[in-house]
C-alpha cells in the first residue's frame, strides 16, 4: 500500500473507527491510539479488502477491537467491555442497531430528529449533562436530586432517543 | 451485558459527538508520519550537525508559531512582557493595570494589577501559569480546553468563569507555603495538585489546599511557633500553636533537630498547627558514628554515617548526691571529637547514653570543649 492509498483508506474510515472505538468504552485519549495503532496495522499487513467500504470497515473494526483489548492489557485497565465476548455482542449490536446495512448516517440523522422532539425539561437535562459538561453531581445538587437519580434519569432519556431512533427507521423502511 | 446497555452506550457517543463536540479529531498525518518516516541518510546526519544552530533557532519559531486561522495570545492594557517581544507561549507577562489577555479567541483572562503569569499551553489547550496575584478567566463552551497553574495546584475547565489567586507566603522564613483561592461564577471546575483534585461549582469557593501532614525536622520553637524543616525545602516552615497545644510541642522539644510529624490547617495565610508528634521516641537504641561536638561529659554530637546528626548526655541519677551519671561523665570527657563510638542509649527527656564503646579513636584532633554551649543542669 502506497502513501496515498494509506491516506485515503485513513480518510475515509478514521471517524467511524474513532467512534468504534469510544464505543467499545475508549476515552478521547485511548480512542486517538486506537485509531492510529489500528491503520498502522492495517498497513502493516499489506492486505487491505478491496471491495467495498462496508467490508474493509467491519475488517478495521476487528483490528480496532483487538487493538483496544491490547492497550486495555497494557494499560492494566478494565473497562466493562475488555473481554472478548462481550466484544463480540459489541459488535453484532453495532452491526444490528447501528449500521443496519448502511454506515450508521441513517441512524445519525433520526437521533438528531428525536433530539428535536425532546420535550424541553428533557433537552435541558441532556444540554447540561453533554453540551456543558455538567458533572452529574452537581446536576443532582441543582435538581435536588441524588447522583444515581441523574444518572438514572440520563439513562431513561437515552432510552427513549433509542426508541424514537427505532421507530423512525422502521417508519421510513415501510 | 444486555442488549439495552450497547443501545445506551452507543447513544450516549452518538451524544458526545452530536452534542459535546466530541467529533473524531483528524489523525491521517500522525498515521502517515509514522507509516512512512523520514529516513536520515549519511550525509543527512552530517548535513544535521551544520544546521544544527539553525533548527536551534527554528525551534524557537515554532514554539510560538500557531496553525492557520488560529489567533495568537494578544493583550489589551498596560503590561511589561519577559522572554519575547509580544505575548507569545513562553513570554512572562507583568500585569501594570488591570490587563486583559486573550487566548485562542475563547480564552479571556483579566490580569489584576501586579499579577504575574506566563504564557503556557497549545492551540486548543491554552493555560498560563500564575506565578503572583490574580485572574479571572471567562471561556467560551465547546471551543477548547483551558487550565490555570499555580505552584499550588491547577484549575482545569471547558467552559466557565472563574478567580485564581495566589496567596504568597509572608515573613522572612516561609510561613505557610503557596495556596491558591478558587472562586466559580459559571459552570464548574476540575481543580488539582499534590494534594488531590476537587470539583468546585458555580458559586462556590475553596482556598486550596486546605492543610496536611508533614514530617520534617524540628528546628526551633518559640511562644507560639514552631519551625520543621522538611526534607528537601531550603527553608524550614513556621507554623503557629496556641496554649491548648503549648505541652504537646514541649514534648517534642527534646532537642533541636529531632524528627516530628506534624498536622496542620490554613489560618488565614498561615499554618494552624494541629498536632505535633516526635518520631524520636524509641525508648532505647543504639548508634554509630562519630563525635561531632562535646561539653566535657556532659553532652556529645554523634553524627552517624546515615541519618542526622543527635545529641547523648548521661543518664540522671536520683538520690542523695544525684546528678549525672558519674561514670559515664567521666567516660564521655575521656572521648575526643572525631573518635568513632557505638553508643546504647535509652530515652528520658533526652537520649541517655547507658554504654559507650570506642570503635575507633581519632588522630591529634582535639575536642572543641566549652566552645559549644552545654544544655542546663537538671
Amino acid at each position: 500500500m502506497n502513501r496515498a492509498e494509506l491516506e485515503s483508506l485513513v480518510r475515509i474510515h478514521q471517524a467511524r473507527i474513532y467512534r468504534y472505538a469510544r464505543y467499545l468504552g475508549c476515552d478521547p485519549a485511548l480512542a486517538e491510539d486506537v485509531v492510529q495503532e489500528t491503520f498502522l496495522a492495517a498497513f502493516r499487513s499489506g492486505k487491505i479488502p478491496e471491495t467495498d467500504v462496508a467490508a474493509q470497515a467491519a475488517w478495521l473494526r476487528g483490528i480496532a477491537r483487538n487493538m483496544f483489548l491490547r492497550q486495555c492489557r497494557r494499560s492494566r485497565t478494565s473497562p466493562v467491555l475488555a473481554d472478548s465476548s462481550l466484544l463480540d455482542q459489541a459488535e453484532s449490536a453495532w452491526a444490528a442497531k447501528f449500521l443496519r446495512g448502511g454506515d450508521g448516517f441513517d441512524y445519525v440523522e433520526a437521533l438528531r430528529e428525536c433530539l428535536g422532539e425532546l420535550a424541553p425539561p428533557e433537552r435541558l437535562v441532556i444540554e447540561q449533562r453533554y453540551a456543558q459538561k455538567t458533572p452529574r453531581t452537581e446536576m443532582a445538587r441543582q435538581a435536588g436530586m441524588t447522583e444515581n437519580g441523574v444518572k438514572s434519569l440520563l439513562r431513561r432519556i437515552r432510552a427513549a432517543l433509542a426508541d424514537c431512533i427505532r421507530r423512525r427507521l422502521k417508519l421510513e423502511q415501510a | 451485558m444486555q442488549d439495552h446497555d450497547f443501545n445506551d452506550r452507543l447513544i450516549h457517543v452518538l451524544l458526545c459527538e452530536e452534542i459535546g463536540g466530541e467529533a473524531a479529531p483528524d489523525l491521517a498525518p500522525r498515521i502517515i508520519a509514522r507509516a512512512f518516516p523520514r529516513r536520515k541518510a549519511p550525509w543527512r546526519i552530517a548535513a544535521a550537525a551544520a544546521v544544527a544552530a539553525t533548527l536551534a533557532l527554528a525551534a524557537w519559531a515554532v514554539l510560538h508559531r500557531q496553525p492557520a486561522g488560529y489567533p495568537p495570545p494578544s493583550v489589551t492594557g498596560s503590561c511589561e512582557i519577559a522572554g519575547a517581544n509580544e505575548p507569545a507561549r513562553g513570554a512572562v507577562l507583568k500585569a501594570n493595570e488591570a490587563v486583559v489577555l486573550s487566548l485562542g479567541g475563547y480564552c479571556r483572562v483579566v490580569m489584576a494589577p501586579g499579577s504575574v503569569l506566563m504564557i503556557e499551553g497549545e492551540p486548543r489547550a491554552e493555560q498560563v501559569f500564575l506565578q503572583r496575584g490574580e485572574v479571572t478567566c471567562e471561556v467560551d463552551r465547546a471551543v477548547g480546553a483551558f487550565s490555570v497553574r499555580t505552584e499550588a495546584g491547577a484549575v482545569s475547565v471547558t467552559g466557565t468563569r472563574f478567580i485564581v489567586r495566589l496567596i504568597e507566603p509572608k515573613g522572612d522564613v516561609e510561613m505557610s507555603g503557596k495556596q491558591m483561592f478558587v472562586s466559580v461564577m459559571v459552570g464548574a471546575v476540575l481543580m488539582s495538585g499534590a494534594w488531590g483534585t476537587a470539583v468546585l461549582s458555580a458559586g462556590e469557593e475553596a482556598t486550596l489546599p486546605e492543610g496536611g501532614v508533614v514530617t520534617g525536622i524540628f528546628c526551633e520553637s518559640g511562644k507560639d511557633v514552631v519551625a520543621v524543616k522538611v526534607e528537601g525545602d531550603t527553608k524550614a516552615t513556621l507554623y503557629v500553636f496556641g496554649e491548648a497545644l503549648a505541652e504537646a510541642v514541649k514534648k517534642v522539644q527534646v532537642h533541636y533537630y529531632s524528627l516530628v510529624k506534624v498536622t496542620w490547617k490554613p489560618d488565614g495565610e498561615r499554618r494552624a498547627l494541629v498536632a505535633i508528634q516526635g518520631l524520636d521516641a524509641e525508648k532505647e537504641g543504639e548508634v554509630t558514628g562519630k563525635i561531632v561536638a562535646k561539653a566535657g561529659g556532659r553532652w556529645m554530637d554523634v553524627k552517624p554515617e546515615a541519618g542526622p546528626t543527635e545529641r547523648y548526655t548521661p543518664r540522671w541519677i536520683g538520690g542523695k548526691d544525684g546528678g549525672l551519671d558519674k561514670e559515664m561523665l567521666a567516660k564521655m570527657a575521656e572521648r575526643r571529637m572525631g573518635d568513632k563510638v557505638k553508643v546504647k542509649w535509652t530515652y528520658d527527656e533526652h537520649k541517655r547514653v547507658v554504654e559507650l564503646t570506642l570503635l575507633e579513636a581519632a588522630g591529634a584532633e582535639k575536642p572543641a570543649e566549652g566552645k559549644a554551649e552545654a544544655p542546663k543542669e537538671e
